[in-house]
């Protein structure tokens, strides 16, 4: 269950992040090196894969962690579940234990098909352009050898041609391969260069590795329509950042003649090829503008572009710290520090809980037990953190109210559970902890 | 007669044979490795490809590989199809074409026009 968990974290911030790029994009597009779009679209990718974030007191969730409005919204949720599973509802927590698992259960199905799809999709795809690729030919000119031999890098470039492809386009990411549509007009050196360059800059920056995980992302969130927005944009800004980065190594007098050798590729489009980048294709209008804009980034320009990633990166990519907790009132009281909750230990009001919590929803489970509402604690417990949940486990069984611990007993884990018959045990109640006995 | 037509990479598979003769899949595909970096499956189904066009024929054992169209006939029905495709069907455009170009080497020059002696 608890990746689950992780999944829908990690998903729902990133797409807050994949929001905020969009949203970038739109407003800063020509104004700002296209790198940077890249640097923002890798933090939302990491957000993704990664299941860790730092904590801020920055974030975003921190600042909406103090806010009477998720509270409302988490009784809106909890509304919600109990409309959807009043089988849950039901007295034998035999019932409730097997209701709550099967749901995991075929959740997890679900997500496993979704992803297996995917990726079989994609795996199609590569082995179709594989199959394509393969019985290319080397091309072995003056011109190409010369070519190779000013462009070097550790890994080994091949240059082949294939009368399958119709647009130039490299692929491969251990052995870097360019390859030449048949026709391919060698003698043309002023065209072949701008080609070659464009192909040099996507191997030279991993553009396909990054491809690669963009595509990985995109499979485990495949239910995120936000996360294959994100896809299709993110392979545009690849080509668009390639396009700026040739113009600027040639000078920004080449543009014109750039554009025109786009334009002159235009008529010939490839097919799908999910992790190689061609030349053409690939909204070539879209680029053919963007070229004709590129100008050179002023001073103000990078510092803007600094700060608008380290401001995505602080509010948007770390998690809550964990303030102290929100009064009924709906004040705030915020701690810096974590430990500092702790020492309070022993001037606790009666409706907080010690310790911090991994996530916002935490926090208003905690706040739920505190109050001693444990029906509607049982109905959201299904959507909380391990940790967390073990934590108001806990505290439950610390104020010695063992029997309200049946409502969420199904997904304590079995140390926490083993912590707590011990300590029932010492307090004599051992019996009160019968139902506990099947999960142990 | 050739009714089929041979890609670019299947001609370098019937290359290996016009230059050696009968040789077995086994060398096809250890020459042209060596050649063009092909790995055996993608030569085994090139080879299969030509197969199924006609091009070439297996004899066992050990997959023996003959020719069964000569280079000769595929030189003829490419060039035609250049003449027919590119020089709107007349033999003299290729002719004028290739003598306009300037990087006849003398050598070559010398050949045409002995070939041109030959038609006389």
């Amino acid at each position: 269950m608890v990746w689950e968990m992780y999944l829908l974290e990690m998903g729902f911030s990133a797409s807050v992040i994949i929001l905020m790029v969009i949203i970038c994009r739109v407003l800063f597009m020509n104004r700002l090196p296209k790198k940077v779009f890249l640097v923002l679209w890798s933090v939302a990718l990491l957000r993704l894969l990664v299941p860790y974030s730092f904590p801020s007191v920055l974030s975003i969730y921190s600042l909406a962690g103090n806010n009477q409005f998720i509270l409302e919204k988490a009784e809106d949720i909890t509304n919600w579940r109990e409309e959807k599973h009043e089988e849950i509802l039901v007295t034998e927590k035999d019932n409730k234990h097997q209701a709550g698992n099967t749901i995991n259960k075929v959740l997890a199905i679900v997500w496993l098909a979704g992803f297996i799809t995917c990726a079989a999709g994609f795996i199609i795809l590569y082995i179709i352009c594989y199959k394509r690729f393969c019985t290319s030919l080397p091309v072995d000119n003056p011109y190409t050898q010369e070519w190779l031999k000013s462009h070097k890098i550790h890994r080994h470039i091949s240059i082949r041609q294939s009368g399958s492809v119709k647009s130039p386009l490299s692929y491969g990411i251990i052995h870097p391969v360019i390859l030449m549509p048949e026709m391919a007009d060698w003698e043309n050196v002023s065209k072949m260069q701008y080609i070659l360059e464009h192909e040099f800059v996507h191997i030279r920056r991993f553009d396909a590795l990054a491809k690669l995980f963009f595509i990985i992302a995109a499979c485990v969130h495949w239910f995120n329509p936000l996360v294959w927005i994100m896809y299709i944009l993110v392979n545009r800004d690849i080509e668009l950042s390639c396009d700026e980065t040739v113009v600027r190594n040639f000078g920004e007098s080449s543009k014109a003649a750039y554009a025109l050798v786009l334009i002159s590729m235009e008529e010939e489009k490839s097919g799908i090829v999910p992790l190689g980048s061609s030349f053409s294709g690939n909204t070539a209008e879209e680029r053919i503008k963007a070229i004709m804009k590129i100008k050179k980034s002023s001073k103000t320009a990078y510092i803007m572009a600094f700060v608008l990633v380290a401001a995505v990166v602080f509010v948007f990519a770390t998690s809550a710290e964990s303030a102290g907790r929100q009064q009924e009132t709906g004040n705030v009281k915020k701690l810096e520090k974590p430990d500092v909750i702790e020492e309070n230990n022993n001037d606790i009001q009666e409706d907080t809980i010690p310790g911090t919590y991994n996530t916002v929803l935490g926090e208003i489970a905690a706040g739920i037990a505190a109050k001693g509402d444990y029906e509607v604690l049982g109905k959201i417990v299904t959507f909380l953190n391990k940790e967390d949940l073990d934590k108001i486990a806990k505290y439950i069984a610390d104020k010695g109210d063992y029997e309200s611990l049946q409502y969420i007993i199904s997904f304590v884990g079995k140390d926490t559970l083993e912590e707590i018959a011990e300590q029932a045990k010492k307090d004599g109640k051992s019996d009160e902890l019968q139902y506990m006995v099947p999960y142990m | 007669m050739m009714d089929v037509k041979l890609f670019d990479s299947e001609l370098k598979v019937m290359d290996v044979l016009w230059r050696e003769g009968d040789v077995t899949a086994k060398h096809i595909s250890d020459v042209l490795k060596e050649q063009v970096g092909w790995n055996m499956n993608t030569t085994y189904t090139l080879i299969k490809r030509c197969i199924k066009k006609g091009a070439i024929e297996r004899s066992e054992p050990k997959f023996m590989c003959h020719a069964l169209i000569p280079k000769e006939e595929v030189q003829e029905a490419e060039t035609n199809e250049l003449i027919n495709k590119i020089y709107d069907g007349s033999a003299d455009k290729l002719f004028t074409a290739l003598l306009g170009r300037k990087k006849l080497s003398a050598e070559q020059i010398e050949n045409l026009k002995k070939i041109v002696g030959e038609f006389k």
